[in-house]
């Protein structure tokens, strides 16, 4: 019984391992799973085009607010000068009415002016 | 230390100077801002003008005039107060108003007091090189006070042309004057 215990663990022995044999591995690894090889110039240029994207949406996103603001400004411009203008009209045109209603009241009483 | 007053006494002057370049009345409007029930102020200068004028529509007749007329001008000033009252405003004010438009730069063309309905209207041009530069216009009611004053080159007969549409009217450049302090009727000139 004692035989066959022995016979089986020596079966069962791990091999010796050769010398080297752990060198031997771990410089087949990198043949037998390629690590993603980093690609400095792909990597710089994808940041980049990130930031050229970033920065041209924010241009743009100004450029349209400042429009905006732009069209507002000059909306209200435009309505300030036509109010303007329309209170200057309205009131040379009462001044000159009133003139003419003063002239007709002194030609009326035989007054001249 | 004499620099900094120095100095600070060029901005006080620069500001004083640039305030009196946009509005030819040296007076406290806020009095009258404070009692009125509706305000109006509207003040446009040669930048706002310029802005104005690209958004003003040739397809719509009144904003085409508007466009005519400002495309010369540096600023378009108005005031207009409205008040729940009578006696806000003083025949005081007035005059300090009118004595500021002094001649030779500024000439009355038309000035009006009517003592019966208790209104007045005065309006001024300033002309310099024989060309109007200026127009002032001080409109008063018991219950309303206006002040206009348009900077620039300003041609009366262009104006005359909006009567219809503004109800500006057509005025003379002959400062033809009309005084009538009489009866209490009115006082034009």
């Amino acid at each position: 019984m004692k035989d066959f215990e022995d016979q089986l663990r020596e079966v069962l022995r791990p091999p010796d391992v050769p010398a080297g044999f752990a060198n031997r591995v771990m410089a087949k690894l990198p043949e037998a799973y390629p690590m993603a090889a980093p690609r400095p110039m792909l990597r710089r240029v994808a940041l980049w085009a990130a930031a050229a994207v970033i920065c041209a949406g924010s241009i743009a996103a100004w450029q349209v607010e400042r429009a905006r603001d732009e069209r507002v400004r000059g909306e209200k411009a435009r309505e300030q000068v036509m109010l303007a203008l329309r209170i200057t009209g309205s009131k040379l045109n009462q001044a000159q009415s009133r003139v003419r209603q003063v002239s007709a009241d002194g030609e009326s009483t035989g007054e001249q002016q | 230390m004499k620099w900094l007053v120095r100095m600070v006494c060029v901005l006080l002057l620069g500001v004083g100077f640039a305030s009196a370049q946009e509005f030819p009345w040296k007076v406290n409007l806020d009095k009258f801002a404070a009692e009125s029930s509706e305000t109006v102020d509207v003040t446009l200068d040669s930048n706002m003008l310029n802005l104005a004028k690209n958004f003003l529509s040739d397809k719509d007749a009144d904003q085409r005039q508007a466009r005519d007329i400002v495309s010369q001008l540096k600023g378009i000033y108005v005031r207009s107060y409205e008040f729940d009252k009578t006696g806000v405003y003083t025949e005081a004010d007035l005059e300090s108003m009118r004595a500021q438009l002094k001649s030779p730069e500024w000439n009355r063309i038309v000035g009006v007091k009517s003592k019966r309905d208790g209104e007045t209207d005065y309006v001024y041009i300033r002309q310099t090189g024989g060309k109007m530069t200026g127009l002032a216009v001080i409109a008063a009611e018991p219950r309303e006070l206006t002040l206009v004053y348009i900077d620039g080159p300003i041609d009366l007969q262009k104006i005359s042309v909006l009567g219809g549409q503004f109800g500006v009217p057509r005025i003379d450049t002959g400062h033809a004057k009309v005084e009538d302090s009489h009866k209490g009727k009115g006082e034009a000139e």
